[in-house]
């Protein structure tokens, strides 16, 4: 019922599943091929793997001691925050968005009984979805040479944990993108957030490396279930307890960002002027 | 020399009008334009919070200092800046192509390579030149320099800078290029876009002689930002400005070649 709320306030008519399903079976397939894309991210993130593995190296190379990260804790660490990039974030989600609504597109959103939202959360699930199950293939391996202890449990609350990481940065890439509305051209927004979420989900440094206050201030905002949260969960980090904490925050945000991105889906419509034909 | 001069003197008024036209049509969307630029200078703080976390734990990255490494990130972004303010990476060929609408460029009375690389420019990058100045100075004011050393190496700096902005500009050529044939060349900018990311970081990192020989001589990663920053502080070293100079060269003639191969090669889809 609530469900059936949100996807009509969203811009379409009641919830009516077999549609959605067609555009994610669509993509899914368009996915599967259109494949240069997929091995180019799949080469650019490994080259960026390389550096970084290269960058600590050189660090522990000196004697340094990061934290409590042992050198291998610290190159797993950015190895699953990798294969988090890979599969769950979608920075496109914003321009995506953007542009659909910037160049006009959204008027087709407005005539035909198709909820925007939905059609992007199917859009977007499904290249998750084909990410998931190539980069699974690929980076499976490391669960067993990587020397990660890691229990079945543990591997279903990582999942949830990546459900979750992937609904968050969908839905803030989305209210990126409905942006749009107000600002017409949001790439200076996207590329502003982008950094800002990069630093503060931990992708660039494990955030409890962090000085004590960015430590503070990040535990009040909403980017460290994104990618530090999962990788603790696989890295057995936490306790149950602390598993079953972090999954409740996490899925609050989720809760927090749908009712943010609907209200201010409801105030864009207001001001959106349809351009095209 | 008088005929040169003309030349140089108009190339120079088309990129201006060029300039003031990719202006007015940002500025169609002011919000973006005043949030690129904030974007940019939240760029530099985050970029200076990950230096200080490393550096929080140690006192040299691979022999460089604190100060020494905040000027090889600002080296970086000034490259970065001026390649998105002056011709975005090349974005517009790409586009072009795509949409089969460079005939309207190639015809242009000027040099095609010229028109077709300033075409699309971002303007509101050009904040991320001055934050990279500021980040300059904040590194070079930790640094101890003599005043008329530092003139000298500042002026050799900025020739180096020239090179880093040429070989930079010849790979994305290269790389934009391509599309020519494949028409879909996100893919590959996505990796161009990576390597040149990397080089915000020294290349001394690359401690094992295979990775500095790949990174050196294969991808020149070392000469966008590391070898001006190192010749900044330490002084002139001839064999690293020659070494420099030859790549910019060498890049810039055969991506220049790449360019007009392929243009051979496109079929327009407007007309």
């Amino acid at each position: 019922m609530i469900f059936n709320d949100i996807m009509s306030a969203k811009g379409g008519s009641a919830w009516g599943g077999k549609k959605y399903w067609v555009i994610f079976k669509n993509k899914l397939q368009a996915s599967f091929a259109y494949r240069v894309n997929f091995f180019a991210s799949f080469i650019a993130e490994g080259l960026s793997l390389v550096i970084i593995v290269y960058l600590w190296l050189s660090i522990y190379h000196q004697g340094g001691k990061i934290g409590n990260y042992t050198l291998g804790g610290l190159i797993l660490y950015f190895i699953i925050s990798k294969f988090i990039n890979l599969t769950v974030r979608s920075y496109d989600a914003a321009r995506y968005v953007g542009e659909i609504i910037r160049l006009g597109d959204f008027n087709n959103y407005l005539l035909k009984p198709l909820s925007f939202f939905g059609h992007t959360v199917a859009y977007f699930s499904a290249v998750i979805t084909y990410n998931l199950i190539i980069f699974s293939i690929l980076f499976s391996p490391l669960l067993f040479f990587g020397k990660i202890e890691f229990t079945i449990v543990n591997l279903f609350y990582f999942f949830i944990s990546l459900i979750i990481a992937f609904f968050l940065n969908f839905l803030f890439y989305y209210a990126v993108g409905i942006s749009s509305f107000f600002f017409g051209y949001i790439a200076g927004l996207n590329f502003m957030m982008w950094g800002i979420n990069s630093f503060f989900s931990g992708n660039l440094i494990p955030i409890d490396l962090f000085p004590k206050y960015l430590v503070t201030i990040n535990n009040f905002l909403p980017f460290k279930y994104m990618v530090f949260v999962p990788i603790s969960i696989i890295t057995n980090k936490y306790t149950e307890n602390e598993i079953f904490l972090n999954l409740f925050f996490g899925l609050s945000w989720v809760l927090i960002l749908v009712i943010f991105t609907n209200v201010l889906y409801k105030k864009g419509i207001k001001k959106y002027e349809a351009y095209s034909s | 020399m008088k005929l040169i001069a003309a030349k140089i003197i108009r190339i120079y008024r088309i990129w201006l009008m060029q300039l003031y036209s990719n202006i007015m049509r940002r500025m169609a969307y002011p919000g973006n334009f005043y949030l690129m630029a904030i974007g940019s200078l939240f760029q530099m703080f985050l970029s200076i919070a990950f230096v200080n976390i490393i550096f929080s734990f140690i006192n040299n990255l691979a022999g460089w200092s604190y100060h020494q490494a905040l000027l090889v990130v600002a080296s970086y972004m000034l490259i970065e800046g001026f390649m998105w303010g002056t011709c975005a990476y090349l974005n517009g060929l790409s586009k072009n192509i795509q949409e089969g609408t460079l005939d309207g460029l190639l015809v242009k009375p000027i040099d095609s390579q010229f028109f077709v690389s300033v075409w699309q420019s971002d303007p509101e990058d050009w904040m991320r030149v001055i934050t990279a100045i500021v980040l300059f100075t904040i590194a070079i004011k930790g640094l101890d320099f003599s005043q008329d050393k530092f003139i000298l190496n500042l002026f050799l700096y900025l020739f180096l800078l020239i090179n880093s902005y040429f070989i930079i500009y010849s790979i994305t050529l290269v790389i934009r290029s391509i599309t020519f044939w494949t028409t879909e060349g996100d893919g590959l900018w996505k990796i161009l876009e990576t390597l040149t990311r990397l080089s915000q970081y020294p290349t001394d990192i690359f401690y094992h002689s295979i990775a500095r020989f790949i990174f050196t001589a294969i991808l020149p990663l070392a000469f966008i930002s590391t070898v001006p920053a190192k010749i900044l502080i330490n002084g002139p070293d001839i064999k690293l400005i020659l070494a420099s100079t030859f790549l910019a060269i060498i890049f810039f003639i055969a991506s220049r070649k790449f360019f007009h191969y392929g243009l051979k090669h496109y079929s327009s889809a407007s007309s």
